[in-house]
C-alpha cells in the first residue's frame, strides 16, 4: 500500500477495548469448590463415578450411527446453561481483524464498535432465523477500503457463526459519501460470492484475518 | 642411532614425507635434530648428506630434501647453530629463490633460521631485501605466501628491538610488508597481514610531514587494509583454519583504528561508506568509527571532530528515534547484543560515538564542540519542531558526560528562547516582540507530550551523570554538583509546570499524564534533587489523581493509575514514609468509606497491594489494617484482607526474604481472635485461607521459636482456639496448617494419644464427610511428621478390618508413610494393588481404585508450592524445613503402580474399566515431567479411554493425557491420527449421552478442541481432513457454551489457513 488513504488515524489503546477474552466469566463459589474438592476424597460414597451398570466386558465404543443430529432436537433437555451469542461475542470475533492499510485492528481504529452491533436471536434455535447487524464506521468518509473491510468482517463471521444467523453489514449512517452503494455491495449474496472467488482479494482478506484472536 | 644412519634417515624422511604418515617423517626429523643437537653430526655433514637430493634434478626429491632440512631445524633447539652455520645456510637459501618448486620450503627454513639466537642482524636486511626484490607474491599460491608473511612475523617477534632502533631496517621491513600485503586475498594470510599492519603501526614511529617515504608508507599501509572494508566472508564448509567472518572483521577494524595517522583517509572513507542502506554495513562502519575515535590521538580527534560530528548528526536528525524512550536509559545498555542487521543499533552506536568523541576532546576543543552543537541544534528547539526530540537526544547524551557540559547544555535548553518560555511565568511578561508570535508559545497537547519526553531525556542524563561521578570516586564533586547545578536552578519552575500539566490537562489525555508522572517520579529518584516538601507536593498530586480516578467506573485498569503505582513502587525504598503518610493514609480512608461496597473495597485493597513492595511497608500495612479486624467484620471483607496478606507476603518474600517473628506477637493473635469470635459462623474457605496465612507467617519465623509456637497452639494458649483433639471442630483445618508449617524437628508430646483421639473422632464423624477428611488429614500429618514409631502393626490392624472408615484410615496412613517413602507404606501399597487385581468383589476393586487418588493428590499440608510457589526453590531465611516429604516419592510410587495397572487394563477378566478409571484419577494428579517418559506405554490406554462412552472422568483424563502426548512426542501420535481426528471431532461437536446425562461436558469438548488445534498446528500433511473437519465443526459453532464456540472458531481459522 503505497499511499495510505488516511495516514493519521485516531487509535484506541487495546487495553481500553471492551472484551471478554481472557476474563474468567465464571464467578465461582470458592467455598463450595473447596468443600467439594475435599469431600471428593471420601471413600464412603463410592458410587459417584461408577458406571451405571458394572459392565463385565470392554466398554462399548461410541458409534457414529447413534449421533444422528435429530437426536439432540428430540431430547433438548438443559443439562447445561446456555451462553447466548451476544454483541460482545461478535465484537470479540471481529475486533482483532487487521485494517488493510494500517498495522492496527479494526477495533483500535474504531471501525467496529460494540454499540454498533445488534444481535436479534430467533425464538427457537432450530427453526427461526437469527440476525447480526453490524454498522461499521470508516475512518474517513471517502475511504475506498470500506467494502474490503466489510467483506473481511463478513468472511470472518460466516466462518464463525452457525448457519442460522443472517449477517447484515451496513455503513454507519452519515459516515461515508457513497453509503448506499457500499451497503448494496456488502449485502448482495452474488457479489460477495463473486468477490470471494477472486484469489487476490481472498489473499488480502486472509491477511486481514490472520491476526484474529 | 649413530651418525652412520644419517643417509638412511634422510632417505626414509624423503620416502615418508608427503604421505598420510606424518608421524614417521616427524620421527625421522626428530632423530636428525637430536644428532645435530648432541654434536654427533655437524651441520656441514648433514648438508653433505643432504647434498645429492638437494641438487637432484627431480623436482620432487629436491623439494622433499629441503623439507627435510626445515623439519629438522624445526625440531632443533633454537640456540644450537653457530653464527657461521646460519650465515652459510641463509646465503644458500637466498640463492634458491628462483627454484619455484622449493620456494615454500626455502621460506619456511628462513623463517625458522630467523628464530635462532645466533641469527645476525645483518642477515635481516639481506633477507628482507631479497624478499622485496626477488619474491613476487602474485605468482605464488596462498600457502607459499603464508610462509613469506611468517618470515616478517618471525623477524618482528625476535628482532623488534633492532628494527625499532635501525630506521633503515624498519623502513625496509615496512616496504617489504607492503610488497607482500598488496593484492592478498586468502583469509588466513589477511589475518596475518592485518596483524602485522597493527604491529607496525603500534611500534614504529612515522613522520609523514618531513619524510616522503613515510608519507607514502602511510598511504600504502592504509590502502592494504582499507581496500577490504567492509569485509564479508563466508567460511567454506571444511575450513581447516576455522577462520570466521568475525575474526576478519574485528582484526580489520583494529587495524584501521591502530594508526592515528590514517585519520585523513579513514574518517572520510568511513563516512562515505555510511551512506550504504544496508544496516549490517552501516553498523560495521559505525563500530569501526567508534574504535577509531577510541584509539586515535587526542590531537587527531581535535582536528577531525567537526567532520565526524557533521556526518553523524544527520544519522540521528534524519531518522526515526521513537525507539528511545524517556522512561528508560538513554542508551540501551546491552546494545552490543542487538543484531547487526537492526537499524536501531545504528542510532545507538551513533550516540555512543558522539559521547566517546566528546569525552576524548581537550577542554578548549570541547568548548568549541559544545558551542557548535548548541548553535546547530538551536533552530530545531526554539520552535517545537519535529527534530526536537532528535536534538535533545544528542544534547542529553553529551550532557550526561561531565558536570561542565551538563550545566552548559541545561542552561542552554532552559533558556528563555527554548524551554524557559514555557515553564516560567516570569519570562512570559508582556513583551511586544513575542506577543506578535503568540501561536508559537501556546503548546498543544502533542507538543506538551513531546516537551515532557524531552525533559525526560535531560533528567535521564542527570541520573547517568550522577552514576558516572559517583563511580569516579571523588565524592566531593558529587556533593558540589548536587548542591547547585543548572537544573536545580529551574527546579521550582519545572515542578510547577509539570504539576500544572498533570492537574489541569484533560482526563482523556492519558498519555500526557502518564509521561508527566514518569518524569516526576524520575525527579524524585534523582539523588538529593528534591527535598521532602517537594516530594510531598508531588505525592499530593498523585493522591489527588487517585482520589478522582477511583470514582470512575472500571478504574482499576486506568493507565494513569497504573503509572502512579509503578512510580510509587520505584521510589518506595527511598521515600517509604512519605508514601505511607500521603498515599496509604489516603487510601485507608477510602477503604473505610468503601466498607459497604464490597467491589470497591476489594479493588482498593488490590491497589494497596500493588503499591506494597517491601516488608517495611507491609508491616505498617499489617498494623493499619488489623485495626479493621474485629468480630463484627463482614466475612467477605475479612477474607479479602487475609488473601491480600497472603499475596503480599508471598510477593515480597519471593524477592527479598525477611523474618516475621514480630508478626506472631500481634498480627497472628489478631487474625485468630477475629476468626474465633466472628459473629457469623466462618465458612470453610475462610478458615482454610486463615490457616494458609498463619502457616505462611510461621514458616518465616525463626526455627528456634517453633517449639514454643506448637506448644501454644496445642495448649490453646493463643487466639481463643478450642481444643480440636477433644471435640470435633471445624477449626481443625487451621490446626492442620499449623502442624504442617512448623519445623519438622519440633517435638509433639504424646503424639500417640493425639492419634488415638483423632482416630476416635474420625469414627464418630461417619456422616460429616468434610470434617472427617480434615481429621484424616490431621492423622496423616501426625504420623508423617511427628510419629517415628513402627507403624506396621497399626496398618495390619486396619488392613484386616472390612468397614469403609477403617479402610480410609488405612489409606491416609499409607499416604503419610509413602510421602516419606517409608518401607512399610510401600509394602501395604503393594498389597492394595494385589487386591485390585485379585479381589473377586467388584465393590472392593472400585474403592481401591478410587483410593489411589488420595495417595497422589497434592494437599496444601504436604506441599508448599500450593501457597508459595515462587519462594519454594530457595532456602528460607528462617532455616525452617516444614515438610517431611521426599522429593521423588510420586515418581517412585507411580512407577511401582503403572505396570500393574496396565496389566490389569489389558486382561478383560479384571474389569479393565476400573483400572482405567484408577489410572485416569492418578494422571490428573501427576506432573507432565513424570508422565512424559511413560507416554508410549499409556497411549493404548488413552485410545481405549476415548472409546469409552459412559465415564466423564476417564474421557477427561484420556484427553488431558493425549494433550500432553501430542505436545511431548509427535512420533507416538502420528500413526493414530486417522482414528483420533474423527473421534476428537465427535467428542467436540456432538451431543453424547448416557441416559439423561451428557457425557461430553463443556470441559471435555474444550479439551478435545484443544487437542485438535494442537494436532492441526503441529502435524503436516493433514489437508485431507480439512473439508470434513470444517464441516463437522459447524455444529460446534452453535454450541451452548461460549468457550467451546470460541475454540471452534479458532480451530476453523487454523483449518482455513492450512
Amino acid at each position: 500500500m503505497s499511499d495510505p488513504i488516511n495516514a493519521n488515524p485516531t487509535i484506541i489503546d487495546v487495553s481500553n477495548l471492551p472484551t471478554r477474552i481472557g476474563q474468567d466469566t465464571k464467578a465461582t463459589n470458592r467455598n463450595a469448590e473447596l468443600v467439594e474438592r475435599i469431600t471428593s476424597l471420601s471413600l464412603l460414597t463410592p458410587k459417584v463415578h461408577h458406571p451405571s451398570s458394572p459392565a463385565t466386558t470392554v466398554p462399548d465404543l461410541v458409534s457414529d450411527v447413534d449421533m444422528d443430529s435429530t437426536e439432540d432436537e428430540l431430547v433438548d433437555e438443559d443439562d447445561e446453561d446456555e451462553d447466548a451469542i451476544d454483541a460482545q461475542e461478535i465484537f470479540d470475533l471481529i475486533s482483532t481483524i487487521s485494517d488493510p492499510e494500517h498495522p492496527l485492528t479494526l477495533a483500535q481504529l474504531a471501525v467496529v464498535n460494540l454499540s454498533d452491533i445488534t444481535v436479534t436471536l430467533g425464538q427457537n434455535k432450530n427453526t427461526d432465523i437469527s440476525e447480526v447487524l453490524i454498522k461499521i464506521t470508516p475512518t474517513i468518509t471517502h475511504c475506498s477500503l470500506a467494502t474490503l473491510i466489510g467483506l473481511g468482517i463478513r468472511v470472518r463471521l460466516e466462518r464463525c457463526l452457525p448457519a442460522r444467523f443472517r449477517i447484515r453489514i451496513l455503513i454507519k449512517e452519515g459516515t461515508h459519501q457513497s453509503e448506499n452503494q457500499v451497503n448494496k455491495q456488502l449485502n448482495d449474496k452474488e457479489r460477495v460470492a463473486a468477490a470471494c472467488e477472486n484469489d487476490q482479494l481472498l489473499s488480502v482478506i486472509l491477511q486481514m484475518l490472520s491476526t484474529c484472536k | 642411532m649413530s651418525i652412520h644412519d644419517v643417509p638412511t634417515l634422510i632417505n626414509q624422511f624423503i620416502a615418508s614425507v608427503g604421505t598420510a604418515d606424518l608421524e614417521t617423517s616427524q620421527a625421522h626429523a626428530l632423530q636428525l635434530s637430536l644428532l645435530l643437537a648432541s654434536g654427533e653430526l655437524s651441520l656441514l655433514q648433514f648438508i653433505q648428506n643432504l647434498g645429492p637430493s638437494l641438487t637432484s634434478d627431480n623436482d620432487i626429491i629436491r623439494s622433499k630434501s629441503l623439507n627435510c632440512l626445515s623439519a629438522t631445524l624445526e625440531q632443533l633447539q633454537k640456540s644450537k647453530l653457530s653464527k657461521q652455520d646460519i650465515n652459510v645456510l641463509v646465503d644458500f637459501l637466498l640463492n634458491k629463490f628462483d627454484d619455484k618448486i622449493c620456494l615454500q620450503y626455502v621460506l619456511i627454513t628462513i623463517s625458522l633460521l630467523v628464530q635462532f639466537s645466533n641469527f645476525l642482524h645483518e642477515n635481516i636486511d639481506k633477507v628482507l631485501l631479497k624478499v622485496l626484490q626477488e619474491y613476487d607474491p602474485k605468482k605464488n599460491l596462498a600457502k607459499v605466501r603464508h610462509e613469506a608473511f611468517q618470515i616478517l612475523q618471525q623477524i618482528y617477534d625476535h628482532h623488534n628491538e633492532y628494527l625499532v632502533k635501525s630506521h633503515n631496517s624498519s623502513d625496509l621491513f615496512v616496504k617489504t610488508f607492503i610488497h607482500l600485503a598488496t593484492g592478498e586475498k586468502d583469509p588466513r594470510n589477511l589475518l596475518t597481514s592485518f596483524g602485522l599492519n597493527i604491529t607496525i603501526n603500534s611500534t614504529f614511529t612515522f613522520d609523514p610531514e618531513g619524510n616522503d617515504l613515510h608519507n607514502s608508507f602511510m598511504n600504502d599501509l592504509f590502502d592494504v587494509c582499507f581496500c577490504y572494508f567492509p569485509i564479508s566472508f563466508t567460511p567454506p564448509a571444511n575450513d581447516p583454519y576455522k577462520i570466521t567472518a568475525d575474526d576478519l572483521k574485528l582484526k580489520l577494524r583494529a587495524c584501521i583504528a591502530s594508526q592515528t595517522l590514517f585519520a585523513k583517509d579513514s574518517f572520510s572513507s568511513l563516512i562515505e561508506k555510511l551512506t550504504s542502506t544496508n544496516p549490517t554495513i552501516r553498523n560495521d562502519v559505525l563500530k569501526t568509527l567508534l574504535q577509531c575515535v577510541e584509539n586515535y590521538s587526542t590531537e587527531t580527534l581535535e582536528e577531525y571532530w567537526l567532520t565526524i560530528w557533521n556526518a553523524l548528526k544527520f544519522e540521528i536528525l534524519h531518522n526515526d528515534v521513537s525507539m528511545f524512550k524517556s522512561d528508560s536509559d538513554l542508551l540501551y545498555p546491552a546494545y552490543d547484543s542487538i543484531d547487526d542487521t537492526d537499524d536501531t543499533k545504528c542510532l545507538i552506536l551513533t550516540l555512543v560515538i558522539v559521547q566517546k568523541l566528546a569525552q576524548r576532546l581537550g577542554d578548549v576543543q570541547m568548548d568549541n564542540f559544545l558551542q557548535t552543537i548548541k548553535g546547530e541544534l538551536k533552530e530545531n528547539l526554539v520552535k517545537a519542531k519535529d527534530k526536537s526530540k532528535q536534538s535533545v537526544l544528542l544534547l542529553s547524551s553529551v550532557a550526561s558526560l561531565s558536570i561542565h557540559s551538563f550545566n552548559l547544555i541545561v542552561s542552554f535548553l532552559f533558556s528563555i528562547e527554548i524551554w524557559g518560555k514555557y515553564i516560567s511565568n516570569e519570562y512570559r511578561a508582556p513583551n511586544p516582540a513575542t506577543e506578535l508570535d503568540v501561536s508559537d508559545e501556546t503548546l498543544n497537547v502533542s507538543m506538551q507530550r513531546d516537551l515532557v519526553d524531552n525533559f525526560g531525556f535531560v533528567f535521564t542524563a542527570y541520573l547517568e551523570l550522577i552514576a558516572r561521578i559517583s563511580t569516579s570516586s571523588n565524592t566531593q564533586y558529587l556533593e558540589h554538583f548536587t548542591m547547585g547545578n543548572e537544573l536545580s536552578h529551574c527546579k521550582d519552575h519545572l515542578l510547577i509546570f509539570l504539576g500544572q500539566l498533570l492537574m489541569t490537562s484533560s482526563n482523556l489525555e492519558k498519555t500526557l499524564k502518564s509521561k508527566t508522572i514518569q518524569q516526576l517520579v524520575k525527579l524524585i529518584k534523582i539523588h538529593q534533587f528534591l527535598n521532602d516538601n517537594e516530594v510531598n507536593l508531588i505525592f499530593g498530586y498523585f493522591g489527588d489523581i487517585i482520589d478522582s480516578i477511583i470514582k470512575t467506573p472500571f478504574w482499576e485498569k486506568d493507565l494513569v493509575l497504573g503509572e502512579i503505582v509503578t512510580g510509587l513502587t520505584q521510589v518506595m525504598d527511598t521515600h517509604e514514609q512519605l508514601v505511607i503518610d500521603n498515599i496509604l493514609a489516603n487510601l485507608l480512608i477510602h477503604l473505610e468509606s468503601a466498607q459497604g461496597d464490597f467491589d470497591q473495597f476489594e479493588r482498593l485493597l488490590n491497589l494497596i497491594g500493588k503499591i506494597c513492595v517491601n516488608h517495611q511497608f507491609l508491616e505498617i500495612l499489617s498494623i493499619r489494617l488489623s485495626n479493621k479486624l474485629n468480630p463484627g467484620i463482614e466475612t467477605k471483607l475479612f477474607q479479602s484482607i487475609v488473601e491480600l496478606f497472603i499475596d503480599l507476603i508471598v510477593k515480597i518474600q519471593a524477592t527479598n526474604q525477611f523474618l516475621m517473628n514480630s508478626w506472631y506477637k500481634s498480627f497472628v493473635p489478631r487474625i485468630l481472635t477475629t476468626l474465633t469470635k466472628l459473629e457469623v459462623n466462618p465458612d470453610e474457605y475462610l478458615i482454610d485461607r486463615c490457616g494458609d496465612l498463619v502457616g505462611l507467617i510461621i514458616r518465616f519465623i525463626e526455627k528456634s521459636k517453633h517449639q514454643a509456637i506448637l506448644d501454644d497452639f496445642l495448649q490453646c494458649k493463643i487466639g481463643g482456639l478450642p481444643n480440636v483433639f477433644e471435640q470435633p471442630h471445624q477449626l481443625v483445618s487451621l490446626i492442620n496448617k499449623i502442624l504442617a508449617n512448623v519445623d519438622k524437628s519440633v517435638k509433639f508430646e504424646q503424639v500417640e494419644q493425639a492419634e488415638e483421639s483423632v482416630t476416635k473422632l474420625i469414627y464418630s464423624l461417619q456422616s460429616d464427610e468434610f470434617l472427617r477428611i480434615q481429621y484424616l488429614q490431621t492423622l496423616s500429618i501426625l504420623v508423617n511428621k511427628f510419629d517415628t514409631s513402627d507403624q506396621s502393626s497399626k496398618l495390619e490392624k486396619y488392613y484386616g478390618k472390612k468397614d469403609f472408615v477403617s479402610f480410609e484410615i488405612l489409606i491416609w496412613l499409607i499416604k503419610a508413610l509413602i510421602l516419606r517413602t517409608d518401607r512399610v507404606g510401600i509394602e501395604y501399597l503393594g498389597k492394595l494393588i494385589d487386591d485390585l487385581t485379585t479381589s473377586q468383589d467388584i465393590e472392593v476393586k472400585h474403592v481401591i481404585s478410587k483410593s489411589l487418588t488420595i495417595l497422589f493428590i497434592d494437599l496444601k499440608i504436604f506441599d508448599n508450592t500450593k501457597t508459595t510457589s515462587s519462594i519454594n526453590a530457595k532456602k528460607l531465611i528462617s532455616k525452617v524445613t516444614n515438610l517431611n516429604v521426599k522429593l521423588l516419592y510420586k515418581q517412585q510410587v507411580f512407577e511401582l503402580i503403572l505396570p500393574r495397572l496396565i496389566e490389569n487394563c489389558e486382561s478383560s477378566e479384571n474389569h479393565p474399566e476400573i483400572s482405567l478409571n484408577a489410572l485416569s484419577l492418578i494422571i490428573e494428579n501427576i506432573s507432565t515431567k513424570i508422565l512424559s517418559s511413560h507416554l508410549k506405554e499409556i497411549l493404548p490406554l488413552v485410545l481405549r479411554g476415548l472409546a469409552v462412552k459412559d465415564s466423564t472422568t476417564i474421557i477427561k483424563s484420556s484427553l488431558s493425557t493425549l494433550k500432553i502426548t501430542i505436545e511431548e512426542s509427535q512420533s507416538i501420535i502420528q500413526p493414530h491420527l486417522s482414528t483420533l481426528i474423527p473421534s476428537l471431532l465427535n467428542w467436540a461437536t456432538k451431543v453424547i449421552r448416557t441416559g439423561n446425562v451428557r457425557i461430553n461436558s463443556e470441559e471435555i469438548r474444550i479439551l478435545s478442541l484443544r487437542c485438535l488445534i494442537l494436532i492441526f498446528t503441529k502435524f503436516n500433511g493433514l489437508e485431507r481432513y480439512k473439508a470434513s473437519a470444517l464441516n463437522e465443526l459447524k455444529g460446534g459453532l452453535d454450541d451452548k457454551k461460549r468457550a467451546v464456540r470460541k475454540l471452534c472458531c479458532d480451530l476453523r481459522q487454523v483449518l482455513y489457513e492450512l
